[in-house]
C-alpha cells in the first residue's frame, strides 16, 4: 500500500491548524463570507495579538508588515493582498530604507512605505 | 499715640492692600497681528484658534476673508488638506470674498493634488480660467495647470498648458526654460517595469535590475529555499507539508515578480521627481501660487512656496 495514502502525524497537525484558523474566521458586516480573506485576516490578527507582543516590536517599516498585509488584503482582496504582503516581507528592512521616506515616531525612526507607494502604478498612464 | 497708631493702621489698609488689576483692550489689529505672528512662527494650531477668534469678534473687519484664508492655509501646512479644502471651498462660494476667493481656488487645486485627486484640482483651475476675464490671472492658472502636469509626470500636458500662457507673461513664468528642460525628459533614466517583471522569473534578478541588491539576495535565497523545501517534501512523501510550503512559496515567488515591477515604477517616479525638483530649484521664485508673506495680494508675484 502506498505510504502517502494514509495521513501521517504532520498532515494531521496541518489539518488541525487549518481547522483552528477556520473556526476563528470573521464575518463581514454585510454577511458575505470570503473564507480565504477571512482566514488570512484572522491569521494576521492572531499574529498581532498573540505572537507580536511576545516577539517584540521589531519591524522597521511603517505601517508594520502585518498591518500592511492586513490593509493590502482589505484593499485588493486575498490574492493580490497575499502577494503584496509577501513582497513587503522580502523588502522589509533592506533596500527600502534607502529609497523611502524616514519618519520619526516616539524617538524611533521608521521607513514609511504605505500601500499607496506600492500600488500607485496600477492603471496609471505613464508618459 | 493712639491716634497715630489708628492713622497708620488705616493708611496700611488703603495703601498696601490695594491691588491694581490690568485691563486688556484687544482691538482687531492686535488680534490679527498676534494670529499672523503665530502663523509665521509655524504654530499652525494656535494660529487657527486666534484667527477664528478674530473672525468671531471682528466680523466687520475687512481682513476677515484673509483670516479665513489663512485658517485654511494653516490647516494645509499642518498636513490636513481635507479640512483645508472645506475652508477654501467656503471662500470660493462666498461672493464677497473677492481676491481671497480666487486665491482659495488656487489653494483648493493644491489640496486636491495633495489628497490624490489631480483631476479635481485641474477642474478648479479650469473654472478659474473660465470665470475670469483677467489675462494675468488666466496665465497664472495655466502656469499652475502646467506645473500640475509636471508634478504628475505628464510632460505633454504640461507643454500644452505652457503654450497657452500669453506672450507677455512667458518670460515671467520662465516658459522657455521649462520647455527647454522638457525636451530633455527622454534622457531621464528609467527602468522598464515589464523587463523587471520578466527578469524576476529568476528570483531576485528583477530587484537586481532595479539596483536593489539586498532585496535581490533575500528574494533569491528565500525563494530558492522554499522551492527546494517543497521539492524535498514531495520527494519524501510529505505531501501536506509540501502543499503548505508550495502555497507559501507561491506567494513569495509572485511577490518577487510584483516587487520587481513595483520597484521599477518607484525608480521611475523618483527619477521624475528628481527632475522636477532640479527644475524647481532652477526657477523656484516663479512657481508660487499663494500670496506672499506680507499678505498683500499680487497674483503671480508671490515668492514663497512651490506648486
Amino acid at each position: 500500500m502506498a505510504k502517502g495514502f494514509f495521513p501521517g502525524p504532520e498532515d494531521l497537525i496541518v489539518c488541525f491548524l487549518l481547522v483552528c484558523l477556520c473556526s476563528c474566521t470573521t464575518h463581514s458586516p454585510q454577511g458575505d463570507r470570503q473564507p480565504l480573506k477571512d482566514l488570512s485576516l484572522s491569521s494576521l490578527h492572531m499574529f498581532q495579538t498573540l505572537i507580536s507582543p511576545a516577539d517584540g516590536d521589531r519591524c522597521m517599516m511603517l505601517p508594520s508588515c502585518s498591518a500592511y498585509g492586513e490593509e493590502a488584503i482589505l484593499k485588493h482582496g486575498f490574492f493580490m493582498g497575499w502577494i503584496m504582503a509577501c513582497d513587503r516581507l522580502m523588502r522589509c528592512g533592506h533596500d527600502e530604507l534607502y529609497h523611502s521616506e524616514v519618519l520619526m515616531l516616539g524617538g524611533q525612526s521608521y521607513c514609511y512605505d504605505p500601500i499607496e507607494n506600492n500600488d500607485f502604478w496600477w492603471g496609471d498612464e505613464h508618459p | 499715640m493712639r491716634n497715630l497708631i489708628f492713622t497708620l493702621f488705616v493708611l496700611a489698609i488703603f495703601s498696601g492692600g490695594q491691588v491694581r488689576s490690568e485691563t486688556l483692550c484687544l482691538d482687531s489689529d492686535r488680534q490679527f497681528t498676534y494670529a499672523s505672528d503665530l502663523y509665521s512662527q509655524k504654530d499652525y494650531e494656535t494660529a487657527q484658534v486666534e484667527f477664528k477668534r478674530f473672525v468671531r469678534f471682528f466680523p466687520e473687519d475687512k481682513r476677515v476673508f484673509e483670516a479665513r484664508f489663512t485658517i485654511g492655509k494653516a490647516l494645509f501646512d499642518q498636513g490636513n488638506p481635507q479640512q483645508a479644502l472645506m475652508c477654501f471651498e467656503e471662500l470660493i462660494n462666498d461672493e464677497q470674498s473677492g481676491t481671497w476667493g480666487i486665491e482659495s481656488g488656487f489653494m483648493a487645486a493644491q489640496c486636491h493634488m495633495r489628497t490624490g485627486n489631480p483631476v479635481l484640482g485641474e477642474i478648479c483651475l479650469k473654472n478659474l480660467i473660465q470665470r475670469s476675464t483677467d489675462q494675468a490671472l488666466k496665465d497664472r492658472a495655466e502656469n499652475a495647470l502646467a506645473w500640475q502636469g509636471l508634478e504628475t509626470g505628464q510632460w505633454n500636458r504640461a507643454r500644452i498648458f505652457l503654450g497657452r500662457i500669453s506672450p507677455e507673461e512667458k518670460d515671467h513664468y520662465k516658459v522657455d526654460i521649462i520647455v527647454d528642460a522638457l525636451s530633455k525628459t527622454p534622457d531621464i533614466p528609467h527602468k522598464n517595469p515589464k523587463l523587471a517583471g520578466t527578469l524576476s522569473i529568476v528570483p531576485g534578478a528583477g530587484f537586481l535590475y532595479c539596483g536593489r541588491y539586498r532585496d535581490a539576495l533575500v528574494s533569491f535565497l528565500l525563494n530558492g529555499g522554499l522551492i527546494l523545501a517543497a521539492v524535498e517534501s514531495f520527494d519524501h512523501d510529505h505531501n501536506a507539508l509540501g502543499g503548505v510550503i508550495t502555497f507559501v512559496g507561491f506567494g513569495f515567488y509572485a511577490g518577487n515578480i510584483y516587487g520587481s515591477a513595483s520597484s521599477a515604477h518607484k525608480f521611475n517616479r523618483q527619477a521624475d521627481r528628481d527632475f522636477i525638483s532640479k527644475l524647481k530649484n532652477h526657477i523656484s521664485p516663479f512657481l508660487s501660487m499663494g500670496p506672499g508673506p506680507d499678505s498683500h495680494l499680487r497674483p503671480g508675484l508671490a515668492l514663497t512656496g512651490c506648486f
